[in-house]
């Protein structure tokens, strides 16, 4: 019996998608068998990601309805033989589904896999519902930034109403640079306002801007930062302890040169 | 001014009159004399344009003003006039092509089946499908569908999913000027292009089944073809 977990932040473009798609890469990289639900009907995006688009045939709302069984909608990775994703459709509305549809979906699909993972759309409506119908645990994905911290803030309410306890927190597209002259956020400041476990702090690379464009997650390159940072979220999520990376080890050749001779 | 009937201008050709065509050509004539008179020998020697707009002049009438020009030592040089105003002159037909008119119910020979015509880009979301030929006049972007029974044609680059013949006709084809579907469908067979594919077709190319399998080939009109063989 595998678990559920709902990826979900309330405001949009804080990096769903892309925390989505390299926690479930991460996991079938360490063997895990592992599958992506995009319940962001009308607006998918975790296929194109993933670099999966021209594979789908069959998709969420055909699954729910009856129209083809759930093994023909699922697509199976490039990559990974453990991983597959199950589409969301484009052409119809996040109403396409119910929240029972969900859960009977949901509860099949963990059946099958060690992990489930629900990528969900943005906004608290219908579809943030559905996201969370069959889920038993959830990833806020915020932004160091006041808007995205306070729409986390609203979601971890509204995921407690569902009597989903404890959401694991993601803090994305971090600046380390920024944070040090205390332009941006810090994760103390963040930590501070949504009080929720911090399982992983990603910093903003460019890497994740190409890796999106040729659909292959971040993830795996080992070279990228926001990699690193992904793959010890999964470590986490799989219930390793890592301790958080240092960041601020990013400086420049300049800075390290500076540091030697001891002029900071 | 009292006189914009008549309207003068120097050019590099020569005098430009343009004359007002709704006075009668006699009076007309009077005010030239009286133009030129005013002017002495000052335009002397040069080459007149005379500009009527949309009068309908005779011969005698040209006869009368070159005479006119002579006495005051000047040559006609051109003569223009503009098209009468297509208005109740019953010349409405030269000007526009005629509208057919169809009788109704007669069934023309080379036709086939129904044919649905979009006049724009479909964006990702936005899906038709129709029990007929599909013919769109724009592109079809990716995460945009065309699902038809017949053949879809794309006036544009075909960049998301198409499913021709998708009742089961193995006939159908796919034409685009761009044909870089996201997924090709025709009738029961389904193609993607490869994951490494990075070549950009810049012809219009036709898909279609050959021997049991989708065949995308550089489209050639279909008579070319024919004399090709």
């Amino acid at each position: 019996m595998g678990e559920v977990i709902v990826i979900t932040s309330g405001k949009g473009g804080v990096g769903k998608t892309t925390t989505t798609a390299n926690i479930g890469t991460g996991l079938a990289a360490l063997g895990y068998k592992v599958v992506m639900v995009d319940t962001d009907i009308g607006l998918r995006n975790l296929d194109v990601v993933m670099g999966l688009e021209n594979r789908i045939v069959y998709d969420i709302v055909d699954v729910a309805n009856g129209n083809c069984r759930l093994k023909q909608a699922l697509i199976k990775d490039k990559r990974f033989e453990s991983l597959f994703l199950l589409p969301a459709a484009q052409t119809k509305d996040k109403n396409a589904v119910s929240t029972s549809q969900m859960k009977e979906l949901v509860g099949n699909l963990k059946q099958e896999f060690d992990y489930v993972i629900i990528d969900c759309p943005a906004g608290i409506e219908q579809g943030f519902k559905n996201a969370i119908a069959g889920a038993e645990r959830a990833i806020v994905v915020t932004n160091p930034e006041v808007s995205a911290v306070r729409d986390a803030d609203r979601i971890i309410g509204l995921l407690e109403a569902e009597q989903l306890h404890d959401p694991m927190l993601v803090i994305n597209r971090l600046r380390p640079a920024m944070v040090k002259k205390g332009d941006m956020m810090n994760i103390f400041d963040v930590e501070d306002i949504l009080a929720i476990k911090i399982i992983g702090v990603v910093p903003e690379d460019e890497a994740i801007v190409v890796s999106t464009n040729r659909g292959e997650p971040a993830v795996l390159d080992m070279a990228s930062k926001a990699g690193q940072a992904y793959r010890n979220v999964v470590k986490r999520i799989s219930g390793e302890d890592v301790p958080l990376m240092n960041l601020e080890e990013s400086d420049g050749f300049v800075d390290k040169l500076k540091k030697l001779i001891g002029i900071r | 001014m009292t006189n914009d009937s008549v309207v003068i201008k120097g050019s590099r050709e020569g005098i430009f009159l343009h004359l007002d065509p709704k006075i009668e050509f006699q009076v007309l004539k009077q005010k030239i004399a009286a133009k030129l008179a005013s002017s002495k020998e000052f335009l002397a020697g040069a080459q007149v344009i005379c500009d009527f707009g949309s009068r309908e002049i005779s011969a005698e009438d040209i006869t009368e003003l070159e005479n006119l020009f002579k006495l005051h030592k000047l040559q006609l040089k051109r003569i223009n006039v503009s098209r009468p105003e297509p208005n109740g002159r019953g010349d409405e037909k030269a000007k526009s092509p005629k509208l057919m008119e169809i009788p109704q119910g007669q069934i023309h020979p080379y036709a086939d089946e129904q044919t649905l015509l979009i006049k724009r880009t479909l964006r990702s979301g936005q899906s038709i499908s129709y029990d007929g030929n599909v013919v769109i006049l724009g592109d079809v972007n990716p995460g945009a569908e065309i699902v038809a029974s017949g053949n879809v044609i794309v006036m544009g680059a075909l960049r998301g999913v198409v499913h021709a013949g998708a009742t089961g006709n193995q006939g159908s084809i796919v034409t685009a000027l761009r044909l870089k579907p996201t997924q090709l469908r025709i009738a029961d067979q389904i193609t993607r292009a490869p994951d490494d594919d990075t070549e950009e077709p810049d012809v219009p190319e036709i898909a279609r089944i050959k021997n049991g399998i989708v065949t995308i080939e550089r489209y050639v009109p279909s008579e070319r073809q024919a004399r090709a063989r």
